[in-house]
């Protein structure tokens, strides 16, 4: 170690850095962190187009949903895969990573810095928006390309479609966060979160529909939580307009759909800034 | 830098208090550190002293007691008092897949006045390292890496949390050098160690915190006072170890001669022992043997 000749630590006043510049800084940084791991982001990224493909395999015929209408099997499964990639992308990333930074000291280093919290959870929404999309588009291009899926034509239905993801990702987002607070270790979450997210996707008709031919008790219980309400908003904007029929009431629900996901959002960004926390409980 | 003046309070601590459960991890601890000094904290594990610091570095609430660092209680402290702090913490875990340039440089991000990123790495001995991913240091460069961490920011104060644990003997005296030069431009340093050739070499002022409580504080050669500095005769009488503290060791050993000198004209067992600082701290914390 050479001696360093520091300035004078007397301060000349520079200007602090903003929240933007902060959080570029933490999107750059989970972004490469996000690359380097190949396993994880290999898995988030391919995860909706593997159990697209998989299920069209193996189940891959026409449905018509008691209509005359008929539609692909890729046409009709694709809406729920494309809930779970996105649940996948936001919940599943974020409470795995945030319950692993506190675990071994990345948060407690930051916390010593004048970085703000709020700085940290937009680099991971950025690093959210950014894998979530890229897995979209490789989603969408798979059921277009080989399985046939059609795309909707309407503007309306694009842009319901624009809030639906963004609206998905910022609750899946902050989801995480708050539900890392629960978790008391990383490798209780490894195992844990998985597992609730498996079990939402089973009780929100993501695999098996119609929904409302599910068990009564596990559509009480889904429709308390957002992954249903994602899928029913994108079987809304994917499948054709007739299978409405299959679908609660007869109806695709969409006010209802915003105003859940914004509730769920609102809680779930309320529980982040009043529990969230540098520090694993164990540090006091 | 002992020749500072000692006006401008860094760290003030009175009567400060932490128990986790029934243990009184910190119990009513008083501390005046100067701004511009390098001040040790000593203690046995579980004494308190991280406790102490964490407090200080915002880490940690107290249960009472009044703190200020920079004049702002670190408790209610924002990133405007962040900035002007360093902390290298103690155990430092990260599995980052970032390398150590890439690490150092996001942190001086986060700051107002941060330091040149190349020249910080190559104070901490690091610029071979630079591109390495953290994952995979060794526990002494991960360890000036978190030293660099904690110096990127251009801090007024600088906490080190036993810094030097795991550093070669050469590496370890290159990271005084470090510590002094970074003192000499102005940084008020708080560094809690184990070792007491580390105070030694570097405090102005150390303190030894027992049972949550300061018991004593003082320059290195001051510490413990004339009494634990008073040289011991020891020798063997009638096959017992006796030992005395005296000023005037030649004196008492010219007695001892003429009443216990054997045959040969030797008294048995006669040696002079000057206490070491270890020895003084050792007597200090009750652990003398």
């Amino acid at each position: 170690m050479t001696t360093l000749d520091l300035t004078p630590a007397t301060k000349t006043g520079g200007s602090f850095p903003s929240l933007a510049s902060m959080t570029s800084t933490r999107f750059v940084v989970e972004m490469k962190t996000f690359l380097r791991s190949k396993e994880a982001w290999i898995w988030i990224l391919a995860y909706p187009t593997f159990m697209f493909v998989i299920f069209n395999f193996v189940m891959g015929d026409t449905v018509n949903m008691g209509t005359d209408f008929t539609a692909t099997f890729g046409q009709v499964f694709l809406p729920g895969m494309i809930a779970t990639g996105l649940l996948n992308a936001s919940f599943q990333t974020v409470a795995a990573d945030v319950v692993t930074e506190r675990e071994y000291g990345t948060l407690r280093r930051l916390s010593v810095t004048p970085l703000s919290p709020a700085a940290y959870i937009m680099g991971k929404v950025g690093m959210v928006l950014t894998t979530a999309v890229v897995q979209l588009v490789i989603l969408l291009a798979v059921a277009v390309l080989a399985f046939d899926v059609t795309l909707p034509t309407e503007p309306t239905l694009w842009l319901r479609f624009a809030w639906l993801v963004v609206l998905s990702l910022a609750v899946g987002t902050v989801g995480g966060i708050a539900f890392s607070g629960l978790m008391r270790s990383a490798k209780a979450a490894n195992a844990f979160v998985p597992a609730v997210a498996l079990i939402l996707q089973f009780i929100s008709g993501v695999f098996f529909l119609p929904f409302g031919e599910m068990p009564e008790v596990g559509q009480y219980i889904a429709n308390v939580f957002p992954l249903r309400w994602m899928a029913l908003g994108m079987r809304s904007i994917f499948w054709p307009e007739q299978f409405v029929v299959a679908e609660t009431g007869e109806s695709w629900q969409t006010g209802l759909t915003a105003i859940i996901l914004v509730v769920w959002f609102v809680l779930a960004l309320a529980v982040t800034m009043r529990t969230f926390k540098w520090r694993s409980k164990a540090d006091g | 830098m002992t020749n500072t003046p000692q006006t401008e309070l860094a760290v003030s601590v009175r009567g400060l208090r932490k128990a986790y459960g029934a243990k009184q991890a910190v119990d009513g601890l008083d501390l005046d550190i100067f701004r511009g000094e390098i001040f040790a904290i000593l203690g046995p594990n579980g004494a308190g002293k991280s406790t102490t610091v964490e407090i200080l570095e915002g880490l940690r609430v107290r249960d009472a007691g009044e703190v200020t660092v920079l004049g702002t209680d670190p408790g209610k402290a924002d990133k405007n008092w962040r900035a002007r702090i360093g902390v290298v913490m103690q155990d430092s875990r990260d599995i980052a897949d970032l390398t150590v340039a890439e690490m150092i440089t996001a942190t001086a991000t986060y700051y107002p006045n941060p330091l040149d990123v190349e020249q910080v790495i190559t104070a901490v001995s690091l610029e071979e390292k630079a591109d390495a991913r953290v994952r995979g240091l060794s526990g002494g460069q991960r360890r000036r890496m978190d030293v660099a961490l904690g110096i990127i920011g251009n801090p007024e104060v600088l906490f080190l949390d036993e810094p030097t644990t795991g550093f070669d003997p050469e590496v370890r005296r290159e990271f005084w050098k470090l510590v002094r030069s970074l003192n000499t431009a102005g940084v008020t340093i708080v560094l809690t160690t184990h070792y007491l050739d580390e105070a030694d070499a570097l405090a102005d002022r150390m303190a030894v915190i027992k049972d949550g409580k300061v018991v004593a504080l003082a320059t290195p050669s001051e510490l413990g006072g004339p009494e634990a500095r008073t040289p011991i005769v020891k020798w063997i009488e009638n096959g017992v170890q006796r030992e005395q503290r005296t000023d005037n060791p030649t004196a008492l050993i010219t007695a001892l001669t003429a009443t216990h000198a054997g045959a040969n004209g030797e008294i048995a067992g006669i040696n002079i022992v000057n206490p070491s600082l270890e020895d003084v701290y050792l007597d200090l914390i009750g652990a003398a043997k």
